[in-house]
């Protein structure tokens, strides 16, 4: 049988960024596949040493659309620890807040992506008015829909009022009610499971070897989640990791349309025992020192490394997102699966190219 | 506070690496420092959440043997330092030659630090 | 499809999800960031807001006084709003208008010869 080379991407329908898969075809199966990335290399790493390190909050929180908050709250658990600051117990709460507020509006979008993949339209535009309501209260707290610039070096910039977290609680629990029925389509519906059971399989150990991390990690049986170290506030609001063992396109939808309702329940019970007082402390000095810190993202595991020599300049400053971990587990999810599954296995590991490249 | 990293020999690395596979840990990155007279590779190793790091001194002009045989997904990370830094790294599993991020006629190693105080020009700066 | 069902009944007999756009418009919440307001008669041109900006995008000149905006480069932060020392910046919730082209805003404050006939 011939073997034909198509290429998939860097632009295609269901990718929302450019990434090029070269993929060779025996027939319809996928043989072998070779990745190209760059096209979107901002050299965000080198910008880090030219900004001050105040600055760099804002750059940071533009490596990734998505887990924006999250990158800007890495980045300054990472200076408050090489300078020994210790951040006020209501901010270590409102970054929670914050964090989960994220990953629901993370997740229900690549739900939404997910059913568009196969062609679920409907199913698509269900998810995104849902998440339009998440949207709203970040928009609400933070001031901006997606960047929310929230979270500063020393704490958290904006608070909330009781108004807001009244709210907020309405909020929330109506999407979860909404929920309530749109999630039995991704769990049981004879459509989404034709496209995705068994498609795109890793196993536990081939998931450990390639370093998976986050959902597409638990998705295959490993019960890990840095949420479990207790960063911020997670260890005081008591957490289980979510757990699928089929490690398919399937398992990782499981996983993330679980982790939706956790992390409203994580919200919530943040917003919940909220303590007063301060959310902010004032930060005086440079950082000098290294670092390394570790948050779990919607999609996985982030890696900083900040190093910063007395001045108001870093001397690096290093991230390594979820997606960048996830392309060598793609390069194995890939083969033998058959052409029309390309997009919807690529989807599954929820890939953010800004991220990967920075 | 700031983390630790056990120092290891360019030679060790391999055998080391080997260890922490047969141990079980999982690979998460290697981050390239440059220090001016010399690299400093860290690379971070995790077990149910507990980050472990193998350090490794290198001067700029020596050779240092890729991992990637031992953790085949370190190969991204190690393209991308040896574009990114110049770090002679030989044998990577999938050496993409320089093109992971960079085009054809483009500064060559364009993260490596000159003597102190260059990097305050550039994209930036106001008075 | 027997489980998407319901949705599509529900669906077909509820509202629209969006909005009528230029008859109905969103109403802003009352902190969000849409652009920035400059006062020249509060500020001092001490330059800290354009030392401050991660953006770059302020330019203060201290000898003219003058005060300069390049309002598409904002990525309305508010660490000027937050920083400056004499509250010369509002944050305001309407977004800035799409535009042709790019455009500077530059703003002068008082003279110091032309103040002291004033006072
Ligand atoms: S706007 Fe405020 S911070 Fe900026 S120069 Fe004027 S007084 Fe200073
Ligand atoms: S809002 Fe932010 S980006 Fe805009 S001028 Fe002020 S400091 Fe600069």
């Amino acid at each position: 049988m011939a073997k034909i080379v198509t290429p998939f991407g860097p632009q295609h329908p269901v990718l929302p960024e450019p990434l090029q898969l070269n993929i060779t075809y025996e027939d319809e199966k996928v043989v072998s596949v070779a990745p190209a990335i760059g096209y979107i290399h901002r050299g965000l790493e080198k910008a880090g040493e030219l900004n001050d390190f105040p600055q760099n909050v804002f750059l940071v929180e533009r490596v990734c659309g998505i887990c924006s908050f999250m990158h800007g709250m890495t980045y300054c658990e990472a200076i408050e620890d090489i300078m020994g600051v210790e951040i006020p117990p209501r901010a270590k709460y409102l970054r929670v807040f914050y964090s989960e507020l994220s990953r629901i509006h993370s997740h229900l979008l690549w739900l939404g992506l997910l059913a568009d993949a196969f062609g679920f339209e409907s199913l698509f535009m269900k998810y995104w008015a849902i998440r339009e309501r998440i949207v709203d209260l970040m928009e609400m707290t933070g001031g901006h829909r997606i960047i929310l610039s929230a979270s500063c070096i020393g704490g958290v910039r904006r608070d909330l009022t009781d108004e807001q977290i009244s709210i907020i609680e309405k909020t929330l629990l109506e999407v979860k009610n909404e929920l309530d029925h749109v999630t039995p389509v991704i769990l049981k519906d004879y459509t989404v499971k034709k496209r995705t059971v068994g498609i795109g399989v890793l196993s536990k150990e081939e998931a450990l070897t390639l370093g998976a991390v986050g959902p597409v990690l638990r998705a295959s049986g490993v019960a890990q989640d840095l949420r479990q170290t207790g960063y911020e506030a997670y260890g005081e609001l008591g957490f289980e990791p979510i757990v699928e063992t089929d490690g398919d396109s399937y398992a990782r939808a499981v996983v993330r349309a679980r982790e939706v309702y956790q992390a409203i329940e994580l919200a919530l019970e943040a917003l919940h025992h909220l303590p007063e007082g301060e959310a902010q402390v004032k930060v005086k000095g440079n950082p000098n020192g290294e670092t390394i810190q570790r948050v779990e993202q919607p999609r996985g595991e982030v890696l900083w490394y900040v190093k910063g020599n007395g001045t108001k300049n870093l001397v690096r400053m290093r991230v390594r997102t979820p997606t960048y971990a996830h392309i060598p587990a793609l390069l194995k999810m890939l083969p033998g699966c058959e052409m029309a599954d390309v997009p919807v296995v690529t989807l599954s590991i929820d890939p953010c190219i800004s991220c990967t490249e920075r | 506070m700031s983390f630790e990293a056990k120092q290891i020999t360019p030679e060790q690395l391999i055998n080391e690496t080997q260890q922490m596979f047969n141990e079980g840990y999982r690979f998460v990155t290697a981050t390239c420092v440059d220090e001016i007279e010399q690299f400093r590779i860290i690379y971070s190793f995790d077990r149910e959440t507990e980050l472990v790091n193998l350090e490794v001194a290198i001067g700029k002009e020596e050779q240092l043997p890729s991992v990637s045989g031992v953790y085949l997904c370190a190969f991204l990370v190690e393209n991308e330092i040896k574009e990114l830094f110049g770090v002679n790294i030989s044998d990577i599993a999938v050496d993409l030659g320089g093109r992971l991020y960079m085009i054809e006629g483009a500064d060559p190693h364009p993260m490596t630090r000159k003597e102190k105080k260059k990097a305050a020009k550039g994209v930036k700066k106001n008075g | 499809m027997a489980v998407m069902l319901p949705n599509i009944m529900k669906n077909l007999f509820s509202r629209p999800e969006t909005r009528l756009y230029p008859a109905e418009e969103r109403i802003l919440y009352p902190h969000t960031r849409g652009h920035i307001e400059f006062d020249a008669d509060k500020c001092n041109f001490c330059t800290l807001c354009s030392k401050k900006c991660p953006a770059d995008a302020i330019k203060v000149d201290r000898a003219n006084k003058t005060w300069t905006l390049d309002g598409y480069r904002c990525i309305v932060c508010a660490v000027c709003v937050e920083d400056c020392p004499k509250e010369a910046i509002q944050m305001i919730e309407q977004w800035r208008t799409p535009a042709f082209s790019k455009t500077v805003e530059v703003y002068e404050g008082p003279k110091p010869e032309e103040k002291q006939p004033e006072a």
